[in-house]
């Protein structure tokens, strides 16, 4: 008993959340085909109708829906169009206009390619002007690290409030501080009345502020004029020339220091501080100008001055007519490989609208759309049908008629439909009804997967079906022409495409841009790739490495060789002392020293004297015995002779004496 | 003469010589800030760079009367100063005026001549006259010695001695010329330039501008702080480890007046350190010895005389 009363209570349960489910999904449709013919016309009258009675010169894309043209009423301007093209076209048939595009319009197709090209060189020049940028950034604080590695600590710059003794020259002491607080401090000794002292603060503005940019190098060794010949930035040459030129005639000529000349050098010390300032406010400026325009340019689709208004493949009408069947839509905010992944508790995703023919997508886009419907997102595909994500294993097909009939089965619509719509109802609805809808293309879908067609062409051949993929759906259609402004405005497409749509049940839709279907790239060197920059890039880095080593190596201060390191004498004397000492050849030191003696006493020796011992003793006041003692045994030693031990003893009394005896030489 | 006046002509004069001398400039100037200056010229380089072409174009713009002494190893100091004659005539000796009595004296080659010939100039340069037989005689003026010699190290030549260097306000080297200019020298005799010729260039100036020149470069200002930058500098070569004997109080001397013609062929009326600047090697080179070492070492005077001022703090703020 309570297990069957546990049943029933459990298929309660279920009925109800059914009955739930069905009465939301209901709820969530807004789409109303039934007045989807009204909401069109007045989105024609609205100033949808640009596409019929201005029509901007028709793309290829834009020629196939010339067959639409005279079914839709009040579009003779279209029409017009249409004949116009397929005149230029050389007399091909309007309603094949695929078979034989149309001919290139050379306002509308050759400007774009001659200004692509010069864009393209355009970039390359800019792309050319960074990399010279940098290098040049590069090799300067190269330059400017090894000048600085080479001044060492040597100060630098001038004294601004201390004057120097007049005699001598001393060091100046270094301009500390900003220049701005230099030009500052120049402009309150001015107002102070301390004219010298302004100016000379201006100059040290002047030259800080430029030493700064890395213009000059500020030295002690360097004068006003040098500064002036070497200054880097040829802008700032003419107002320091003339802030050094007052200077100058203040302190080396003796001229009076007058406000009329400290003003002229602070106007020179201003414009060669603030110079920096104001180009990179101007800088600023032209990027924010460059930023806004293009910001501008994104995002104005659809007003009065985009060009698309009144193309007849535009998408103003299908926007139009949706919002006013109360969806929301929007254009994708990125890309569409950025769409995140719903998660189980989204339901209220929107549903993605993708125009295959005009969104290219590439494999990771597909690879990441298949994920994304996977995990539960709703996606709308239309047209170039072999482009989609292999995952759905959807194939482009022919069909024989160019007649489609959607599914419907609301009597109201069945009934403002009128004749025709009943020819193929039977292959699918299953509700004794359908919504007849005219394509120019008869092209259509040969989907392998399971799905569930929801328009068809008289023969069977599927138009649009949807096939639900993992949590998710996807809706196709065989072409993108029901999305199109041309074709929507034809008598009764507009209601089929609302009935295709509902079996999505959108609330919101994204409308996919041109450039959506491409993956953003991962770094910028892929997307320079990307763009096709790839081996220009690479001629960039191999240029700017070549420039950097023909011309950056150059601008490098040669480092100075140092001089050969030389032995010095102590060091020789030394070392031979430890030769000696090593190859025990204290005997041999000893005689050589002593004949070395024995010569240079004999040339200071009186003529016709021959003895060496009287004449240390004479000459040092040694005691005479001390004397030959020391000579005999120096002089009797043998080189060759073992060592006794007392040879670097005698050696140190004999150096000893000799030191004593030529002292006074 | 004022300083417009001085920059008017000093720029003639350039341009005078540039029709005959192609490039050379620091050359022309260096020549023309010692002539200026009262001083006198020690041009060192190898034979053909236009030394004495330099010289002799001088003379041709300045109007001053030329004489050219080659300088040979049997030259004698009476060949160049003059010396008594007699005169069978009258029984007495009369005096014949040597090359030396010249205005600009192109003293080519000098150091192929022995020491005792070159010492026949030092009382001309220093005193601007010359004493033969106990009799002094004054040299016309101006009176500007350029002498030219090849580098120390060719065969036949003799060093000249420390006291006849100083007597030099400059020595300036000579390099060779650039490709371009090089080229260009080619270019013009080949559209037949003839060096020896110089009939066709016309004096730029007069004798006497000459000395008002030299009057007005004189009389450029120069501060105290300006003297004390160069003595300092001076000073220093004495005190330099690598300089066995460094240049004398005529050496600051030198480089004041060589500062006051550079500010005077730039308009000023005061000295300022960047005419001072250019000037130390010009003045210093000759003047300073190096140590033994350091020749050995292959340092030149030049490389010392640049490390020396590199020392010296420019006097810049009052």
């Amino acid at each position: 008993m309570n297990s069957h009363a546990r049943i029933v209570r459990l298929v309660g349960v279920l009925a109800t959340a059914a009955l739930v489910i069905a009465s939301a999904r209901v709820a969530r449709a807004s789409l109303d085909p039934s007045s989807a013919k009204d909401d069109t016309r007045a989105a024609m009258e609205a100033g949808a109708d640009a596409f019929c009675k201005h029509p901007a010169p028709l793309t290829a894309r834009a020629a196939r829906l010339c067959p639409h043209a005279k079914a839709i009423p009040g579009c003779e301007a279209f029409v017009a169009a249409c004949d116009h093209s397929r005149a230029a076209a050389g007399g091909g048939s309007a309603s094949s206009p695929s078979a034989s595009p149309p001919r290139k319009d050379p306002e509308r197709l050759e400007v774009p390619s001659a200004v692509g090209s010069i864009a393209r060189a355009l970039l390359w020049a800019i792309v050319a002007a960074a990399v010279a940028l940098v290098l040049m950034a590069i090799v300067r604080a190269l330059v400017a690290w090894r000048r600085s590695k080479k001044l060492g600590d040597a100060p630098t710059a001038t004294a601004v409030d201390e004057a120097p003794p007049r005699d001598a020259p001393a060091d100046p002491a270094p301009i500390v501080g900003d220049a701005e607080a230099l030009l500052a401090r120049g402009t309150a000794y001015a107002r102070a009345g301390k004219l010298d002292l302004a100016l000379h603060a201006f100059l040290g503005a002047g030259l800080r502020a430029l030493d700064q940019r890395g213009a000059i190098r500020i030295t002690k060794d360097r004068t006003n004029g040098e500064y002036i010949r070497v200054c880097g930035e040829a802008p700032a040459r003419a107002p320091l020339r003339a802030l050094v030129c007052e200077v100058d005639r203040v302190q080396f000529g003796g001229e009076p220091t007058t406000a009329e000349r400290v003003s002229h050098a602070e106007r020179a010390a201003t414009a060669l501080v603030r110079v920096a300032r104001g180009v990179s406010t101007m800088t600023l400026m032209l990027l924010a100008v460059a930023t806004a325009g293009s910001l501008a340019g994104c995002g104005a689709r659809g007003q009065s001055g985009d060009p698309m208004a009144g193309d007849p493949a535009g998408d103003d009408l299908l926007v139009d007519l949706l919002r006013r069947q109360g969806v929301v839509v929007a254009p994708l905010a990125g890309a569409l490989a950025s769409l995140p992944l719903p998660t189980e508790d989204d339901t209220a995703s929107p549903v993605v609208l993708v125009d295959a023919e005009r969104t290219r997508l590439d494999e990771d886009t597909s690879a990441h759309l298949a994920r994304w419907v996977e995990a539960g997102g709703v996606l709308v595909l239309a047209g170039n049908v072999d482009s989609w994500p292999k995952g759905l294993d959807a194939h482009a097909a022919l069909a024989s008629e160019e007649d489609v009939v959607v599914a419907w089965k609301s009597a109201s619509v069945r009934s403002t439909a009128g004749a025709g719509a009943g020819a193929g109802a039977g292959a699918g609805s299953g509700a004794g009804g359908g919504l007849p809808c005219k394509v120019a293309r008869n092209a259509a879908l040969d989907w392998k997967t399971k799905t569930t067609p929801l328009a068809w062409y008289p023969h069977g051949e599927t138009y649009a079906a949807v096939s639900v993929q993992g949590r998710g759906q996807v809706l196709g259609l065989a072409t993108d022409e029901l999305l199109t402004s041309a074709a929507l405005a034809r008598p009764g497409n507009a209601a089929a495409l609302m009935a295709i749509l509902y079996a999505v049940s959108p609330r919101e839709i994204r409308v996919a841009r041109a450039e959506d279907g491409i993956a953003p790239p991962a770094n910028p060197v892929s997307a320079v790739t990307r763009a096709g920059l790839g081996l220009g890039l690479v001629h960039a880095l191999a240029a700017a490495l070549v420039l950097f080593v023909a011309v950056g190596a150059r601008l490098v201060r040669p480092k100075p060789t140092p001089p050969p390191r030389r032995r010095a004498f102590v060091e020789h004397v030394e070392a031979t002392g430890a030769l000696y000492a090593k190859m025990a050849m204290a005997p041999y030191a000893l005689a050589t020293y002593a004949r070395h003696v024995d010569v240079r006493l004999r040339a200071r020796m009186p003529r016709g004297s021959a003895d060496v011992p009287t004449f240390l003793a004479q000459r040092t006041g040694t005691a005479l015995a001390v004397c030959e003692d020391v000579w005999q045994r120096a002089r009797s030693v043998d080189a060759n002779a073992k060592p006794r031990g007392d040879e670097l003893d005698l050696l140190k009394k004999l150096g000893a004496l000799y030191a004593a005896a030529t002292a006074g030489d | 003469m004022d300083g417009s006046e001085f920059v008017e002509r000093y720029d003639r004069i350039k341009e005078h010589i540039a029709r005959v001398v192609v490039g050379q400039s620091e050359l022309v100037d260096g020549v023309l800030v010692a002539a200026l200056a009262r001083g006198h010229v020690l041009i060192e380089g190898v034979p053909g760079l236009g030394k004495t072409l330099v010289a002799r174009t001088l003379a041709v713009v300045s109007g001053t009367a030329f004489k050219r002494i080659q300088f040979t190893p049997d030259l004698m100091p009476s060949d160049i100063t003059g010396s008594s004659v007699l005169d069978r005539q009258t029984g007495s000796f009369s005096f014949v005026p040597g090359p030396i009595f010249a205005q600009l004296l192109l003293a080519d080659e000098i150091n192929r001549a022995p020491a005792k010939t070159q010492s026949a100039l030092l009382e001309a340069m220093q005193d601007h006259q010359v004493t033969v037989d106990g009799t002094s005689r004054p040299l016309p003026q101006p009176f500007v010695v350029i002498a030219t010699q090849n580098p120390i190290e060719s065969q036949g030549t003799y060093p000249l001695p420390e006291a006849q260097l100083d007597r030099f306000l400059v020595k300036l080297t000579v390099l060779d010329p650039p490709r371009e200019v090089e080229h260009a020298i080619v270019r013009r005799h080949a559209d037949g330039f003839d060096p020896t010729d110089l009939s066709r260039l016309e004096a730029a100036v007069t004798p006497d501008e000459i000395a008002r020149m030299q009057a007005h470069a004189q009389s450029v200002r120069c501060d105290d702080a300006v003297i004390a930058y160069l003595v300092e500098v001076v000073r220093r070569t004495r005190d330099d480890r690598a300089i066995e004997f460094g240049a004398s109080p005529r050496a600051s001397i030198a480089l004041l007046r060589t500062a006051q013609v550079i500010a005077a062929s730039h308009g000023r009326t005061f000295v300022t350190p960047d005419d001072v600047k250019p000037m130390f090697a010009p003045v210093l080179r000759h003047r300073v010895l190096l140590h033994p070492d350091a020749q050995l070492q292959g340092v030149t005077p030049d490389e010392r005389i640049a490390e020396i001022v590199k020392t010296v703090p420019v006097p810049r703020v009052a």
